[in-house]
């Protein structure tokens, strides 16, 4: 019965299952997400900016404080834009 | 021609049923396609897992391996802690998931191409985070604007600069999904429009093979962008959600 080709076979798969139950898989999972985040960084960048300008805009349209609100929102999106893409490359204290 | 932003165009299929403030709702392609998705996602899930075999069939595996990703993606990303947010992100990732992929089919709308969707989506998601943060750790949640170890001077700066960066989130996140979606399906267009107007060019009619030809890769390549988008999507819910939990 040693040499039987079945069991030869259903040895080795449960090797397999064994050595792919070892690998963790919070750990693989982690280790995938970071370049999928990486691919789409220049959102974190954009989207600050877009939307801190939009802010400033509306401050101007509704406080008369043009063109002042845009000039200083923009300025505070670039910084928000910058901190977001440092924060999503993995740096989690802004200093 | 016709427009290429013709696709996103969202038309009324009924009459207004009722109207919020002045504004007349309607059955639209828009809600037929999430209404489309939502049916399509829990016949899946319900029927896949009906057999609930110890050894998984096809769909069955499907469905296993669906749940398994996000639920190992959660615990990594946010920790144990977030296994009661798990159910809300899994409903998001396979709903944003079928729109994208319903949207490839053709005269369909991707409902994810449409900011307002990923907008409310989101808001839905920092609704949680913010609730979750404050009741769990009262005022101290506001800490998470305080970035720690910074020189006293540069405080009201950075205050100011985190504030800034916890609001832009949202958007960012929909700005992403939205974008990618709507770029995917406009360069589908135009690859489709070139190869019209290549045929119609005369003898060099048969160089109208090569857009169709980049236009079959685009199509093979907006399926992985539909399904890495959502996965991002799903991710980055998850990264955000560990804020409220772990706070730092």
């Amino acid at each position: 019965m040693d040499n039987d080709p079945e069991s030869e076979k259903i040895a080795a798969m449960a090797a397999r299952i064994k050595e792919a139950g070892a690998k963790p898989v919070a750990e693989e999972v982690r280790g995938e997400a970071k370049p999928l985040k990486m691919s789409s960084v220049g959102f974190d960048f954009l989207g600050a900016v877009l939307v801190c300008a939009f802010l400033g805009w509306l401050a101007d349209r509704t406080l008369g404080t043009k063109p002042w609100g845009i000039i200083a929102m923009l300025l505070i999106g670039f910084a928000v834009g910058i901190t977001n893409v440092w924060k999503a490359l993995g740096n989690q204290k802004p200093e | 021609m016709a427009s290429l932003l013709e696709e996103f165009e969202i038309h009324r299929m009924s009459t207004p049923m009722f109207s919020i403030g002045h504004h007349p709702i309607a059955f639209t392609n828009s809600a037929l396609f999430m209404l489309l998705a939502i049916t399509a996602s829990t016949t899946l899930m319900v029927l896949a897992m009906r057999p609930q075999a110890l050894v998984p069939g096809r769909w069955q595996m499907l469905a296993e391996k669906l749940y398994a990703m996000i639920a190992d993606m959660v615990t990594g990303t946010a920790g144990e802690g977030a296994k009661p947010f798990f159910p809300f992100i899994f409903t998001v990732f396979v709903f944003i998931l079928f729109c994208n992929i319903f949207g490839m089919l053709p005269h369909s709308l991707a409902v994810t191409s449409h900011i307002l969707i990923n907008i409310a989506i989101a808001f839905s998601l920092f609704a949680i985070i913010l609730i979750t943060g404050f009741v769990r750790h009262g005022v101290h949640f506001l800490q998470l604007f305080v970035p720690p170890g910074a020189p006293k001077f540069m405080l009201p700066f950075l205050v100011v600069i985190e504030l800034f960066s916890f609001l832009v989130r949202p958007f960012s996140l929909s700005i992403r999904l939205f974008a990618n979606m709507l770029a995917g399906h406009i360069l589908l267009g135009v690859f489709a429009g070139m190869t019209v107007s290549l045929l119609a060019a005369g003898w060099l009619g048969w160089l109208g093979i090569l857009p169709l030809a980049v236009n079959v890769a685009i199509t093979g390549f907006e399926f992985f962008v539909a399904f890495l988008q959502a996965y991002i999507y799903a991710v980055l819910s998850a990264v955000y959600l560990r804020d409220a939990i772990e706070m730092h």
